[in-house]
Order: structure tokens, then C-alpha cells, then sequence
């Protein structure tokens, strides 16, 4: 999954307006699509705006894990159980590898989770949400990894090495959870009334939320200008959610589902769908903790990370001895 | 060809201890360890869902393996008492793989050369798998037994609650498989992990008594439960 257009413009705009010449072979690097690495040099304020960006991407996936997890227990068959396990392990293996591209920045992963525990360091609202059906795992496969797919697949070309390459992995992995989620919600549509209608309802609840995820209209992202010349971000918030609900109307369509917009309708003119006003406030609010899950979702990984840390403090007492009874005896075995 | 009880023994061992380790998903002690664990679960259900398959198929009409799952009563579950257990804390959920993968292995290798052939197939993976079930349990005994007071305090919590339950594994008869050496092989590798845990090992736990069974069919139930919530919901659904 991913963190949805927040925060992503310069952290710091005087740094980023800075004409060292340093700055200047770098600017012109980027002009050349050439691939930033971790020990070129690079603007301060693009290396804090990049950390900024994956960690939040890093965090979005490792809390992403919760709201889907919650049906792991209770997948209505053993398929779905191991695909639905399967599928959030790869969120965490997202986490993993992005916290590691995190970390070619000078940032450690301590500092990051820190940051997000203290609440200083945001994720994507869109995991504060309710899944309150198993619907709303096919929903979150469908619709939540489909538009984190088009976020994603223009990231792959992002002008920072190791994030682009992250995002390889990530998509390919992100494709086959959106066709796992379509495939949930077209066998829900093609079940029993009951099954049909909690599909539905599932729809009605994610599909605002969804198109949240790209982030504010263009003309409210006052940073992409910086973002985008510096090779970060590719397409524009509201170009990107054209993308998604003009692939995503069709299929809606195809499955007999209701999108819950009374006033998305084919715009010949333009050659797109035309959308409703999206309730910002709504947005704003689940952003800044006021979401049905925030408090939940912080709770849960919260704990369990205090919960694990026991775990942690023995791993590292067990390698310190080990490696103690080495330095003394090196016919000692380090690990079992 | 095995009997039935057989194979339901193995396949609900293998999903009960499957979804004790499914439940730590997203709330692990590290980002690499949700991972690991992630897959030993996930290696457990596929062996599940296997064997179910089998017996599925043998019956007359033929079912499926969700029925099996889904369907059946707790009672009728043959599950090891051992694979219920509560996870309660990770020296608990280590502990735990390692006493059964530690009995799996040697019954995995035994069934490898059944004359039962989808059973032998299916053996001959599984046994890689609880291979590496083992050794990651094993591992992370050791750094319990071996590593701060608090992890050796919850270790010798969770042999108290856990090492009772292994006095079920002398009693396990897989037609084809020597329990004598099943036992054997067991023995050895638990005996191993401790040792290098420098935890002291308990001598061989009596047969399961009726409060630990009925404990034992309590977790059942509860796990059960949960897992069998939506299914049954929905009578008859496809999912």
C-alpha cells in the first residue's frame, strides 16, 4: 500500500533554493533522468524530503498491516486464508525494504518507528478506516491497492536509487494483491444476496476514502512544483486520480457495483469521468487523528513493539555472549 | 492407504498450530520476525490444507477441504492438544513451534516413505518445512534461555505451561511410523535446543491428564470459534 500525497513538498524551501555548484551538477543530473545514489551529493532539503516521504510510505505499510490482519483469523475459507497471510506479509516485507532505503539517507529505522510512535511522523489515512466485513478486504485489494498502484508505478522512476528500485518489487507485489481484492469482491458479486450486498456496502464506505489517497486537488499542493522538478513526483495529484476512476468506473460496472457518487458521469468533452466533490474536511480530519481508527491502529502498534521489546533485548544479550565466548574460546558455536 | 484419523490428526495439528501462528501477524516483535513467523504459519496451513484435500477427496461423496475446516464440530477435531495452545508471549509461541516440529520432522521423514503415495508427496515437503520451523524455534530458544533474566523467566514460564502437553506425543500411532523412533528423534532435538539454551530439561511428561484435555478442547473451541465465525454465517456460500 502507500502513503497517500501528504507531506511530500521540500521540508525546507530556502535549502532547496540553494545554487551551490554542488547543487547545480545535481539539478543537471536530474534533468539527465540520471539515478541519484545514496553517496552522491544531493541538496539537504531533498535528502529530508525524500526521508520524510519513504518513511511515511514505510510506516503506511507497516500500519496497513492491522486493518486487514484483523480478518486473518477469520478468512471464510483456507485459500483466502493463506492468501489474505500471504498478502500481508508482503506489506510488511514493503515496510522492510523501504525503512532499508530510509536508511542509505543517514536516518536509522529506531529513529523513524520513534517518529511514528511519538505521533510525529504521519501514514496513510486511509488505514484508519474500519474493516468491518470481510468485504472490505476485497474493497481494500480492489479500490486501497489499485489507486496505491497508480501512486506507485510512476515512483519507480523516482530520481533516488533506492527507492525507485524499492518500488519495483513493491508494485509487482501491489499488482497481484489488487487482483486478489478484485477477485474477492467479483466472487462476493457472483454469491449469494447477502454476499452482493456486502460488497456494496463495503464500496460505499471505501470509495471517497480512496480517492482521498491521492492527496489534495493540484491547485491546494502549492510543494509538487519542487517534487517534481526534482524527479520525486512524476504525475500530479489530480491526474493520478483521474487515472484510477477512469479504470475504475468500468470494472465497478462489469461487477454490478454502485459507486457512491451521484454525480460521476462520462465527460465526452474531456474523454474522462467527471467526480463529485470530495469532502476535504473529512480528510483533514482523519489526517490530523481524528479518524474512526487512529487511535486504535497507534495503539496496536504501539504495543506491539513495546511488547516485543523483551524479545529484541535477548537477542541482543544472547549475540553479545555469544560473541564474548568466541572472542575467548573461537571453537565456540555464535548461533545455534 | 493411511486412515482417516491419521491424516486428521496430522492435518488439524497443522492448521491449529497454523492459525496460533497466523495470529501474530502484523503485531511481531520485529519487522524481520513477523516475516519469519509469517511463514512458518504459512508453511503450516499449505500442509493443512493438503492433507484435507486428501481426505476430502477419499470420501464418498467427495467434499471439500473447506467442509473440513469449516464445517466440523470442535469435538470432532484430532488435533495435538499442543498445537492449541494459547501463544500468551513469544517464549511461549517459540517454544511451542519447537516441541512440534521437533516431532514433526521425524513423522515428516517416516511418511516420506509411505506407501499412502499422496501422503509420501506431500511428507516429503513438509518435512523441509518443519525442518525450518525447528531451526527458527531453536534459534530463538536459545537467545531466551541465553540471553536476559526476563527471557529466561518467560521461558520457564512457558516450559511450565507447555511441557505437560508433550505427554500426548507418546501416545500418537501412525500406522507405517516406528513411535519409538519418532520419540527418539524428538528427544534428541529438543534435549539439543536446551542444552544450548542452558535451560534445564524436564524429565518425560505423563500421559495427558483429563484437565489438561479439557483445557485443551477450551482453546479448541475458542480458536475454532473465530476461524469458523463468517463460514458459517453464510451457509453454503463460496468465497
Amino acid at each position: 500500500m502507500y502513503t497517500q500525497a501528504i507531506d511530500v513538498g521540500p521540508v525546507d524551501a530556502t535549502a532547496s533554493r540553494s545554487t551551490t555548484p554542488q547543487d547545480d551538477e545535481f539539478l543537471k543530473r536530474i534533468a539527465r533522468d540520471e539515478k541519484i545514489e545514496p553517496q552522491d551529493p544531493m541538496p539537504e532539503a531533498y535528502r529530508k524530503t525524500l526521508i520524510r516521504q519513504i518513511s511515511q510510505h514505510a510506516h503506511s505499510e507497516v500500519v496497513g498491516m492491522l486493518p486487514e490482519g484483523g480478518w486473518i483469523t477469520r478468512a471464510p475459507s483456507l485459500k483466502r486464508k493463506e492468501i489474505l497471510l500471504a498478502k500481508v506479509q508482503d506489506e510488511g516485507g514493503h515496510g522492510l525494504y523501504l525503512y532499508s532505503a530510509a536508511e542509505t539517507l543517514g536516518v536509522s529505522r529506531a529513529e523513524l518507528i520513534d517518529a511514528l510512535h511519538s505521533g510525529k511522523a504521519k501514514y496513510s489515512s486511509i488505514f484508519n478506516y474500519e474493516t468491518a466485513t470481510w468485504a472490505d478486504i476485497g474493497t481494500i485489494g480492489w479500490l486501497v491497492d489499485g489507486a496505491a498502484i497508480m501512486n506507485q508505478v510512476p515512483l519507480c522512476r523516482c530520481s533516488y536509487g533506492p527507492y525507485a528500485r524499492a518500488m519495483i518489487r513493491i508494485c509487482k507485489e501491489e499488482s497481484f494483491h489488487q487482483r486478489q481484492g478484485f477477485d474477492i469482491v467479483r466472487t462476493l458479486c457472483q454469491g449469494t444476496p447477502e454476499q452482493k450486498a456486502m460488497a456494496q456496502e463495503s464500496i460505499n464506505r471505501w470509495w471517497w476514502p480512496t480517492l482521498m489517497m491521492f492527496g489534495p486537488h493540484d491547485a491546494d499542493s502549492p510543494h509538487t512544483g519542487q517534487a517534481t522538478a526534482w524527479g520525486i513526483k512524476r504525475i500530479t495529484n489530480d491526474d493520478l486520480r483521474q487515472k484510477f476512476v477512469d479504470v475504475t468506473v468500468p470494472q465497478a460496472e462489469f461487477l454490478g457495483l454502485t459507486l457512491p457518487d451521484p454525480d460521476l458521469k462520462w465527460n465526452a468533452a474531456r474523454g474522462h469521468y467527471d467526480i463529485g466533490r470530495i469532502n476535504w474536511d473529512e480528510f483533514r480530519r482523519v489526517v490530523n487523528g481524528d479518524g474512526p481508527c487512529n487511535a486504535e491502529r497507534m495503539h496496536d502498534r504501539v504495543k506491539a513493539f513495546d511488547d516485543g521489546a523483551w524479545v529484541r533485548d535477548a537477542a541482543a544479550a544472547h549475540a553479545a555472549k555469544a560473541a564474548a565466548r568466541y572472542a575467548t574460546s573461537p571453537d565456540t558455536r555464535i548461533a545455534a | 492407504m493411511l486412515p482417516e484419523s491419521t491424516l486428521l490428526t496430522l492435518a488439524d495439528t497443522c492448521l491449529i498450530s497454523g492459525h496460533r501462528l497466523s495470529e501474530w501477524c502484523g503485531h511481531g516483535p520485529a519487522l524481520e520476525e513477523d516475516i519469519a513467523l509469517t511463514n512458518t504459519a504459512l508453511d503450516a496451513i499449505g500442509q493443512a490444507r493438503a492433507l484435507l484435500q486428501v481426505v476430502a477427496a477419499r470420501r464418498s461423496p467427495a467434499i471439500t477441504e473447506d467442509a473440513l475446516a469449516y464445517l466440523r464440530e470442535p469435538a470432532q477435531f484430532a488435533n495435538l492438544a499442543l498445537a492449541a495452545a494459547p501463544n500468551t508471549d513469544y517464549a511461549h509461541t517459540v517454544l511451542r513451534s519447537l516441541l512440534l516440529a521437533a516431532w514433526l520432522v521425524p513423522v515428516w521423514d517416516a511418511l516420506g516413505h509411505s506407501s499412502d503415495h499422496d501422503i509420501a508427496a506431500i511428507a516429503g515437503n513438509a518435512a523441509k518445512e518443519a525442518r525450518v520451523q525447528r531451526r527458527h524455534a531453536r534459534q530463538w530458544w536459545v537467545r531466551f534461555g541465553d540471553g536476559t533474566a526476563e527471557s529466561r523467566r518467560r521461558a520457564e514460564a512457558a516450559v511450565a505451561a507447555l511441557w505437560p502437553l508433550t505427554g500426548e506425543l507418546s501416545a500418537v500411532r501412525i500406522p507405517g511410523v516406528d513411535p519409538d523412533a519418532v520419540l527418539s528423534a524428538w528427544w534428541d532435538a529438543v534435549q539439543d535446543a536446551f542444552a544450548e539454551a542452558t535451560m534445564p530439561l524436564p524429565t518425560a511428561a505423563p500421559p495427558l491428564s483429563g484437565e489438561l484435555a479439557a483445557q485443551a478442547a477450551q482453546w479448541r473451541h475458542a480458536l475454532l470459534g473465530e476461524m469458523q465465525s463468517l463460514a458459517r454465517q453464510h451457509p453454503g456460500a463460496r468465497w
